[in-house]
């Protein structure tokens, strides 16, 4: 090789042509799409699938439970969750509800190029997009407190949006559902994709309710009250309703919708035990349990029917509903987490044998002690192909909004105790006497609440807007004894939180971890950094 | 749905290359090459508000610059049954993002202006700490960090930005993953009918960041590793090792305090070989009759983590199959 020298430039490297392809090929762009009522319906499905989101293959909604006091994720602390600009799940939500919201935005902007007589199909797109985008605002504001209010298709040149207050949001998030709620069919559907007009009040009963609107909250609760028996009603089997057999209940107002060919989810693989061939890696944990009454409607520090050598006896039924306790058959086992029971009974085989018990010895067998039953149903073949639904709102929640925010109205009168009564009826829990302080029956409410719920997404909005996490999210987080039970019941709180340092042998519990809540700056998550970064007329929230 | 970008062109690469080669004595010669390619236009997805809840269009956005030298020096010489030959070779380049329009990444792994591709986005730590970082209360005397509990024998994160607050906005380009000095050694000696060759390989500098349960003991509930034991206690300050803590995040962000330096020198082969005289051959009736026996990656030489491959990608808990050693014994025959 002589000495040489060459600059050159390559322009072409192969196979070029004058005029790329300039649209995406692989899916629709923004400048050719929505001509046909199926490209409608396309659409309309189009903002529902970014709300299949899942992390770790649970869908989202069921996975806000474990950034709570009453479960825990194995591998991760609530606050690496949720607790930085950058963490994964902040980034999720925000980019997941955006998506969804630009897709209604851009449906809404374009409806009139659908080519079509038929108004029916009009009006239920119209009132679908603007469902979901209030959902999705629901869903923003809960986390982030003020966002950019984006309620048209943006471009380049205008997507450079600031914040607007939340106060604004929840306006419109109302308004909308209202809007909505007239475009919507009247007949619930649970198990399919249709969104009902009764879940546009429901919705708006918990948003209003979380913003402290109180007339709105029993107002948009009443609506869906007014079609109860026609439309939704408690479903007689508690335990069902996050099980298959619950799918059609008519208890379910909205869901988002899964199947088992295609789009699966996988939370029996996270929460089944180890002998039922899950990870037990998102748990119930001790001070959920701890959180139901007995059964005469006393919480565990006051009633005479709790045993400390028996504690999972005269309980609350949706205890043993809700939660695999040690000593109950899950998944056709003898479901046993004291550290020397090395072995267990496998009821699959007729006769039942003995086995080695993975859920005492394996070192990832529940960390708590506890598994979810519910969305952890044995009639499901494998683990990782869920086809349950998991629920947005259902009508239990309902009542409880009304309970609450007649409550909180000051309105405490009978159609407060029927509502709530009628959820304590459908599990043999005695009734709540009429005639309660408001903060006797706040408590109680929010016991209900905390029970009813457990499991299902709602119990860390909860202790975010009744402004307790920051006692109930600090510090460890307790597992169970590994070879014994507490010696005495923890004290239970106003809020229904049990304390344990009263009980003599509580250091014995296992620390799952230890989480950090800093007051000055979780009560709302981060805006994501990228975010921040991309654009500057966007403020971070204070704290971080 | 992504956005349409109507405006997308083709990438351009500028690239000057200067090369030397030189011949002397007969017996060396060495090749000098020394190039610089800078690469225009490249099609990245920048970021563009989410709050539009479209995808990124690809934009021809990126410029990145490589400037880099490799050389070559032969030399071959005998001497009566003495004959040997050595090739050495020894590259390097240099690797600098110049524009990514402003959009930083923010990963463990980066693409951040002015820094190499890849490059490492860590935390700075200084050592651990110990109780004369807490005063009598318990209080952390220094820059809080915000990742959970924080106790004698943690990592301590230096608070970079400022603000007295340390998250993760703290982080900075630690270290660089592109390999620099990259070199190689074939040696070949024979006498007689004995030969013997080796390939030496190595690479002069690269830092190395393993994650997850390579670096964090008994990472949600599993094992440690022997290396981990060595660990903060009252009475062992100078540990390696932070102390245990079961789920808690503060030791477990990414930091330099993890970072190893990569840098190694392998010994890929090594053969040893003898090729059976004429009057041997003749009487066994074939053409060409050689023994011998190799080995392969025998030995390397590095600061890494123990018992990890140096090669590994950085920012991975390690978790793939391993180079594994091998030996053979062979004979070669021609007929």
């Amino acid at each position: 090789m002589k000495k040489i020298c060459t600059i050159f430039l390559t322009a072409l490297l192969f196979g070029c042509s004058k005029d790329l392809e300039k649209f995406p090929l692989d899916a629709p762009s923004t400048d050719t799409f929505l001509k046909t009522e199926a490209e409608l319906q396309a659409a309309i499905v189009g903002c529902l699938s970014p709300l299949n989101l899942r992390f770790g293959e649970n869908p989202y909604v069921i996975v806000f439970d474990m950034y709570s006091d009453i479960a825990a994720n194995r591998d991760v602390t609530p606050h690496a969750l949720w607790g930085t600009p950058t963490a994964g799940q902040v980034n999720s939500i925000w980019n997941t509800m955006y998506t969804v919201i630009a897709r209604c935005n851009f449906i809404l902007d374009n409806i009139g190029r659908v080519e079509t007589t038929n108004e029916a199909v009009i009006n239920r797109a119209t009132g679908e997009a603007r469902f979901l985008r209030a959902y999705s605002y629901a869903v923003l504001s809960q986390f982030y407190g003020d966002v950019p209010l984006v309620t048209t298709t943006l471009d380049l040149a205008n997507a450079y949006v600031s914040r607007d207050p939340k106060s604004a949001v929840v306006d419109f998030i109302l308004a909308e559902l209202d809007a909505a709620s007239g475009l919507l069919p009247v007949d619930n559907a649970p198990n399919t994709m249709t969104i009902p007009q009764g879940a546009a009040w429901a919705l708006a009963s918990r948003v209003a309710l979380y913003n402290e609107r109180w007339d709105e909250a029993i107002a948009a609760a009443e609506k869906v009250m007014a079609q109860e028996g026609t439309q939704y009603q408690l479903h007689p089997d508690y335990g069902a309703i996050t099980h298959r057999s619950g799918k059609t209940s008519k208890e379910i107002i909205w869901a988002i919708q899964f199947n088992y060919t295609d789009v699966f989810h996988e939370t029996p693989v996270s929460y089944r035990s180890r002998m039922a061939g899950g990870y037990s890696n998102r748990m119930p944990v001790q001070a959920l349990v701890d959180s139901y009454d007995c059964t005469d409607g006393l919480p565990i520090d006051e009633s005479p029917l709790y045993d400390p050598a028996h504690p999972f006896e005269n309980r609350d039924p949706r205890l043993a509903m809700s939660i695999a306790l040690p000593g109950s058959v899950y998944y056709g086992y003898q479901f046993e987490t004291h550290k020397d029971s090395l072995a267990c009974w496998n009821y699959n085989v007729s006769p039942a044998v003995r086995v080695p018990n993975l859920d005492a010895t394996h070192t990832f067998a529940s960390f708590s002690g506890y598994c979810w039953r519910k969305y952890a149903d044995p009639t499901e073949e494998h683990a990782t192909r869920s086809d349950i639904n998991p629920i947005i709102i259902r009508y239990a929640e309902v009542l409880l909004n009304y309970a609450e925010a007649k409550l909180e109205n000051g309105e405490i009168d009978n159609d407060l105790y029927t509502a709530l009564n009628k959820i304590r009826k459908r599990v043999d829990m005695p009734k709540i006497a009429s005639g309660q302080t408001t903060s006797a029956l706040r408590t109680l409410i929010r016991r209900e609440r905390k029970v009813e719920l457990a499991g299902e997404g709602a119990r860390y909005f909860d202790i975010i807007r009744w402004r307790i996490a920051d006692r109930v999210l600090n510090g460890p987080c307790y597992g169970r004894i590994p070879r014994g039970f507490l010696a005495s019941a923890p004290a239970i709180d106003e809020n229904g939180t049990p304390d344990y340092s009263h009980v003599a042998n509580a250091g014995e519990m296992r620390v799952i971890q230890t989480r950090l809540f800093n007051p000055a700056a979780n009560y709302l998550w981060p805006i994501p950094d990228i975010e921040l970064q991309t654009n500057k007329n966007l403020t971070p929230n204070p704290g971080y | 749905m992504s956005l349409a970008n109507t405006d997308i062109s083709w990438e351009t690469t500028e690239m000057a290359n200067y090369g030397l080669d030189v011949r002397l004595f007969r017996n060396l010669s060495i090749t000098f090459d020394y190039y610089q390619k800078t690469t225009r236009g490249i099609l990245l997805e920048l970021s563009i508000p989410k709050t539009m809840g479209v995808g990124a269009p690809f934009q021809n956005a990126g410029v990145v610059e490589n400037k880099g030298w490799d050389l070559q020096l032969d030399y071959s010489n005998s001497h009566g049954k003495f004959r040997y030959a050595a090739t050495f070779t020894l590259s390097d380049v240099r690797n600098k993002v110049l524009d990514l329009k402003g959009i930083q990444q923010t990963g463990t792994l980066v693409n951040r202006e002015g820094y190499a591709m890849n490059s490492l986005f860590l935390l700075r730590s200084q050592g651990l700490l110990s109780a004369a970082d807490f005063d009598t209360d318990g209080a952390y005397l220094h820059a809080k960090p915000q990742f959970g509990v924080v106790a004698p024998g943690d990592i301590r994160y230096l608070d970079t930005d400022g603000n007295n607050i340390v998250n993760n906005n703290d982080r900075q380009v630690l270290g660089s993953t592109i390999p620099r000095y990259t070199y190689g050694l074939n040696l070949s000696v024979g006498y007689g009918n004995f030969d013997l060759s080796g390939l030496f390989q190595g690479v002069g500098k690269r830092d190395g960041y393993l994650t997850g349960s390579a670096i964090l003991p008994f990472l949600a509930g599993g094992t440690a590793y022997e290396y981990q034991k060595d660990r903060w206690t009252p009475e062992t300050p100078n540990a390696e090792f932070p102390r245990y803590a079961f789920g808690e995040s503060h030791n477990h962000q990414n930091t330099d305090f993890w970072m190893r330096s990569a840098a190694y020198l392998r010994i890929k082969n090594l053969q040893l070989g003898y090729t059976l005289p004429k009057a041997v051959i003749q009487r066994i009736g074939v053409q060409g009759a050689r023994l011998y026996i190799s080995g392969e990656n025998l030995f390397t030489f590095d600061n890494f983590w123990p018992g990890w491959d140096p090669e590994i990608s950085a920012a991975s808990n390690g978790a793939y199959y391993p180079q594994v050693t091998t030996y053979n014994i062979g004979l070669n025959l021609k007929f």
